[in-house]
């Protein structure tokens, strides 16, 4: 419904719309990574998104409760790790729904979702210091190059054109 | 793509030290890349004295994790919802202002309006939490929804048009 011309990015999706590279999978990563270091006495929790400050404060909070006694004192959130979902707000920054709370893809509960799994991953270094690969939860939607075709010469124009409402760029991996 | 520290007049909104946006892009990649070599050659005469060493990875689907009442108020049967964009990203910020920045207001009312609609709904006799709607939309509390990007190409923006 929305016209190509508008964005270059709405015009790509429409694109690969036609050709029907994207119609049976979601157009937002939904199966994404959580990680967790301790190295000596510095936990770094890695979050696939941008956290806000009071999210970060809070996570540490929710990390410090579960890793105290493997003797960690200090705890630096790590964000933009692994992937990339948008922002991570709180519960309240959500319903002030600004620019940050309509970017946090998952609803209000995105965040306690993230504290609820990082208890759950911390709760298996209480027996073992690494999971094994059959701990690592869901397999995440792979795309290959065949199904992300590359983009027309016209659609260089248009990011050219329209460069100041914004571009973007497409990679994919060769497996 | 911050340090935005000067202003443009002419896309009225702060920049970094280029014009081009990819080459601040690059400004700031350098300046990363120097502090994290720094950390690394420092790291290389810092030996580690402990053996606490510990790392794991978790993949889950996001859009539907079980949320532990601990984290959320002590509700029960919380869960995250599928992926949507809101109506607010495109007011963007007073940084990187977007095409609905001067109605601001109007996309405020819009949010709460849509997180009213919902909860009425709810309260309606006979309706079993919202099951007639796709959980996209009955579990976005108030987000406007802009793009419903967790359904592809079924996926509806402004609620309405596919």
């Amino acid at each position: 419904m929305i016209p190509g011309w508008t964005c270059p990015s709405v015009a790509r999706v429409k694109a690969l719309s036609r050709v029907g590279a994207v119609s049976y999978m979601p157009w937002v990563p939904q199966v994404l990574p959580i990680q967790i270091f301790v190295i000596g006495n510095l936990a770094l929790p890695a979050l696939p998104g941008e956290p806000t400050t009071v999210t970060g404060y809070r996570l540490a909070d929710t990390v410090e409760g579960e890793i105290e006694k493997l003797g960690v004192d200090t705890i630096s959130v790590v964000g933009y790790a692994n992937a990339y979902l948008g922002y991570i707000t709180t519960y309240e920054e959500y319903r002030a729904q600004c620019y940050e709370g309509g970017n946090t893809l998952f609803g209000p509960w995105t965040f306690a979702g993230y504290q609820t799994r990082f208890a759950s991953l911390l709760k298996y270094f209480e027996h073992q210091k690494t999971l094994v690969p059959q701990q690592t939860g869901e397999v995440p939607i792979r795309v290959s190059c065949e199904e992300l075709p590359p983009p027309p010469r016209i659609f260089g124009l248009v990011t050219s054109w329209f460069g100041y409402l914004g571009s973007c760029h497409f990679t994919c991996l060769n497996q | 793509m911050s340090p935005n520290f000067r202003w443009d007049p002419k896309r009225r909104l702060n920049i970094g030290p280029y014009d081009n946006d990819f080459q601040n892009s690059e400004y700031n990649g350098e300046i990363q890349q120097r502090y994290a070599w720094r950390l690394f050659e420092e790291a290389a005469h810092c030996p580690l004295k402990s053996d606490n060493l510990m790392g794991g990875v978790w993949y889950q689907d996001h859009g539907n994790i079980e949320v532990d009442p601990a984290y959320a108020d002590g509700l029960q049967g919380v869960k995250t919802s599928p992926g949507d964009l809101g109506l607010s990203i495109l007011m963007g910020t007073a940084e990187g202002r977007g095409p609905l920045f001067g109605l601001s207001g109007a996309v405020g009312r819009l949010n709460r309006l849509s997180g009213r609609g919902k909860a009425l709904y709810h309260r309606f006799p006979g309706k079993k939490s919202g099951q007639d709607f796709h959980p996209v939309f009955r579990t976005q509390g108030p987000k406007f929804s802009f793009i419903e990007i967790a359904r592809g190409v079924e996926g509806r923006a402004f609620f309405l048009f596919q």
